[in-house]
């Protein structure tokens, strides 16, 4: 049967009142016998009985009278018993007839019909008795009495009779009546009956309806509810679908059907938030708005996608242009990530170990970058990290120059929980500053030189020329032959100092011009061992010893006359500085220094055991023009001067330790 | 009769300064030395001896072994055994500012003067 909610809730409701008006309707039934056989009882039943008695009672009265009056003629007597007979009789007679109408029992009629027959059978014989004995004097009269006693004699025969039936009527009255009473207690206990009987119904359907609402409203009401408010919290499980066909199934229903809905627009979200921008979808109606917000919701994501990958592959693209990669520390796990161009650019394969230790172990340490105290300066200070630092790559690889920027991210207790930043190859950039960088320090160098050499220049010039101009004065002057001929002779040295310094000028302006130089492979022992065979009268004077250590099959790159000239003039100048005081020993070495993995130069050393330099206080000067430190009559101030320039202008450096008496090495870098 | 020493080590012009002074006022002693060390280590063998000091003295600055820079350290280190102050004329043929400037900021440098010495100049510090 297929009935909604509301219907089985009202049949629920007819029920219900059915029963109360059906029990009510026999209470009212019981009722109305009750109080009609009450009242019958009251009215008839009990009053005849009544009447009746009374009734009985006269009879006796009516005997005693009758025999009195037979006997002792008393008018008194007669009088009371006419008064019976005439007054009381007929009266409780009128009330029995009544009465009687109102019998129900066949029996008691008869009885009564019988009982009055006898009635007035014995009033008859009274009445007959009072008229025979009219008057006192009849007494004398024995006919009469005779006559009367007979009467009487009938009269009592008929009142006994009667008796008989009197108690036969009473009997059934009685009868009647206990039964009536029975009836009565019946229809009482009816009522009780009823009355329990109708409210066990009402709640036993009461309850029944209570609890088909309870299971079949209630049970799901509230179960679509906590389905709904989970729906509010945002959680939704599925629905099993229910087989009814009232609100509630159809509520289930909808709601499973809502829910179902919601599970495709999940399913369509999780599609979407995993980025499957192409998953089939349908909208549920024409006016979905969920579905339309999603779908335009997917068209932006798909749009922004597509932007964001083709931004991410222009800034790939640029990244990798401009050699840039970025990474990422978790400073708990010390794990390092980086992008593809980092890695690439850091040379790290695959299976390199992205941890910070090993990271940092490829910093290559310089004494003047200390990067781990940067790092912990950064950290400390909560600065931004940025060093530029060479690494050297596990492939093996030439080392780079990284300049890597470095941001920490913090927790809520302050502590750096996250480094991240980008690093660069630099090292094109950097090998540029660095050339640039010494370029410019040469640029500098020689500038300075340069200018100290025009103003020593200028110094020199201006000297002789001063001079010879005062001695050309003189000349004048003077008027004395002899004096005349003593000036010239000065001026002829003046002269002479004049050309020197010019030499001196031409040698050193020769060499301010590398471009003009050429350079061939040149085998380093022979040209030393030349200058030794150069300088061997002074060796023998000074009774030295050289050492060379150099190897025999070294060859380099320079100008031939001025690696005669570097090397005559430094061994020449470890002789000329020598100490008195024990033999001059001079040791030549060349070394390989490496400069990376590929390239090399040579370090050649000139160590000797001669004066040495105070460096502190002429180191500065050692290798100015005109700056000469031993007192030697024959230096010039000229030597390590054109020497270093030389070195210079073949790309080279020339550097020197030295302690007062303890002896001199000239170190020589030859690129 | 004045004493004049003359610290430089181009000895053509040490004949040339000595013939003017001596034009000039023919009552003067003048002492030649080649560089500062020569000069210092005269000047610390009368100052030990008590002996005068020289009235001025005519210092070059580019010299080798002591220079003049030099020389006027060694001066400001001892400054406490001179009473007073050696009288100094800075005599240079450099046209580097930096040693014009130098010696101009030089509290023991009574006067900067230029290669070749004007005569009038000369007269001047002479007749001081």
């Amino acid at each position: 049967m297929k009935l909604g909610i509301a219907s089985k809730l009202a049949t629920t409701y007819i029920a219900i009142i059915i029963t109360t008006l059906f029990s009510g309707a026999f209470c009212f039934y019981v009722f109305e016998n009750n109080h009609k056989a009450n009242e019958y009882m009251r009215q008839v039943t009990i009053p005849s009985l009544e009447y009746i008695k009374e009734m009985k009672g006269l009879f006796p009265q009516i005997k005693k009278l009758s025999g009195s009056i037979v006997f002792v003629a008393n008018k008194k007597e007669k009088e009371k018993l006419s008064e019976l007979l005439f007054e009381k009789y007929p009266e409780l007679n009128i009330e029995i007839e009544k009465n009687a109408q109102l019998w129900k029992n066949e029996e008691e009629l008869q009885q009564l019909a019988e009982i009055k027959k006898l009635n007035n059978l014995v009033l008859a014989s009274a009445a007959k008795i009072s008229l025979i004995m009219n008057t006192e004097e009849d007494i004398m009269n024995d006919s009469l009495v005779d006559a009367a006693s007979n009467l009487y004699d009938s009269l009592s025969y008929y009142i006994k009779e009667n008796n008989t039936h009197y108690k036969n009527i009473i009997d059934t009255k009685n009868k009647n009546l206990n039964a009536q009473i029975n009836t009565l207690n019946a229809l009482h206990n009816y009522l009780y009956v009823a009355l329990i009987g109708a409210t066990l119904i009402i709640i036993l359907v009461s309850s029944l309806s209570m609890r088909y609402s309870n299971r079949q409203i209630v049970k799901p009401i509230l179960a679509l509810n906590n389905t709904i408010l989970e729906m509010a919290t945002g959680e939704v499980s599925t629905l099993a679908s229910l087989q009814r066909a009232d609100e509630i199934g159809q509520i289930h229903n909808a709601i499973g059907k809502l829910i179902d809905g919601l599970m495709l627009k999940i399913q369509f979200a999780e599609q979407i938030g995993a980025g499957h921008y192409n998953s089939e979808f349908h909208l549920l109606s024409y006016n979905d708005k969920l579905g339309i917000a999603l779908l335009s919701m997917r068209n932006n994501l798909k749009q922004s996608t597509e932007k964001l990958k083709e931004s991410e592959r222009r800034l790939q693209e640029a990244q990798k242009l401009a050699k840039l990669g970025n990474f990422y520390i978790d400073l708990k796990t010390l794990h390092f990530q980086s992008s593809a161009n980092l890695d690439e650019i850091l040379g790290l394969s695959a299976d390199f170990n992205k941890r910070l230790p090993s990271i940092s172990e490829l910093i290559i340490s310089d004494k003047d970058t200390d990067i781990e105290q940067k790092y912990n300066d950064a950290l400390s200070n909560r600065k931004q990290f940025a060093e530029q630092f060479l690494i050297k790559r596990p492939d093996n690889l030439q080392p780079i120059w990284i300049s890597a920027n470095g941001e920490f991210r913090y927790n809520e207790q302050g502590e750096a929980i996250v480094m991240f930043g980008s690093a660069q190859d630099i090292t094109e950039s950097k090998q540029l500053e660095l050339d640039l960088n010494s370029s410019i320090k040469i640029a500098e160098e020689q500038n300075k030189r340069l200018l100290n050499f025009s103003y020593i220049v200028s110094h020199n010039l201006r000297m002789h020329t001063v001079n010879i101009q005062s001695l050309l004065e003189l000349i004048e002057e003077t008027e004395d032959e002899q004096e005349r001929k003593e000036i010239t002779g000065l001026l002829i040295t003046a002269s002479n100092l004049l050309s020197e310094t010019m030499l001196h000028l031409n040698e050193v302006v020769n060499i301010q011009n590398p471009l003009l130089l050429e350079s061939s492979k040149q085998n380093l022992y022979s040209y030393i061992r030349n200058v030794i065979y150069i300088l061997d009268t002074q060796i023998k004077k000074k009774n030295a010893v050289i050492n060379t250590l150099v190897a025999e099959d070294i060859e380099i790159n320079y100008n031939p006359a001025y690696l005669d000239s570097i090397l005559l003039n430094l061994i020449s100048n470890a002789l000329k500085y020598s100490s008195p005081d024990r033999q001059p020993n001079i040791t030549i070495d060349c070394k390989a220094l490496p400069v990376n993995a590929e390239r090399h130069q040579w370090a050649l050393t000139i160590k000797d055991n001669g004066l040495g330099i105070d460096m502190t206080k002429n180191g500065h000067k050692l290798f100015g023009m005109y700056k000469t430190f031993h007192g030697n009559a024959d230096a010039k101030g000229i030597g390590l001067f054109i020497t270093k320039n030389q070195i210079e202008s073949m790309g080279g450096s020339i550097s020197v330790e030295s302690a007062p008496n303890e002896g001199t090495t000239f170190i020589i870098k030859i690129a | 009769m004045k004493t004049i020493y003359i610290i430089d080590d181009d000895n053509l012009y040490q004949l040339l300064l000595k013939r003017s002074i001596e034009k000039l006022n023919p009552a003067t002693k003048i002492v030649p030395f080649k560089n500062g060390a020569e000069a210092w280590e005269y000047i610390e063998e009368r100052l030990a001896m008590g002996q005068a000091m020289p009235d001025f003295l005519l210092l070059d600055i580019n010299m080798p072994v002591m220079d003049g820079w030099q020389f006027l350290e060694v001066l400001q280190q001892k400054k406490e055994q001179f009473d007073p102050m050696l009288c100094i004329y800075m005599i240079s043929s450099s046209i580097d500012q930096n040693d014009r400037s130098a010696a101009m900021g030089n509290p023991l440098i009574r006067q900067y003067i230029s290669k070749p010495v004007p005569v009038d100049v000369l007269t001047k510090i002479i007749h001081e």
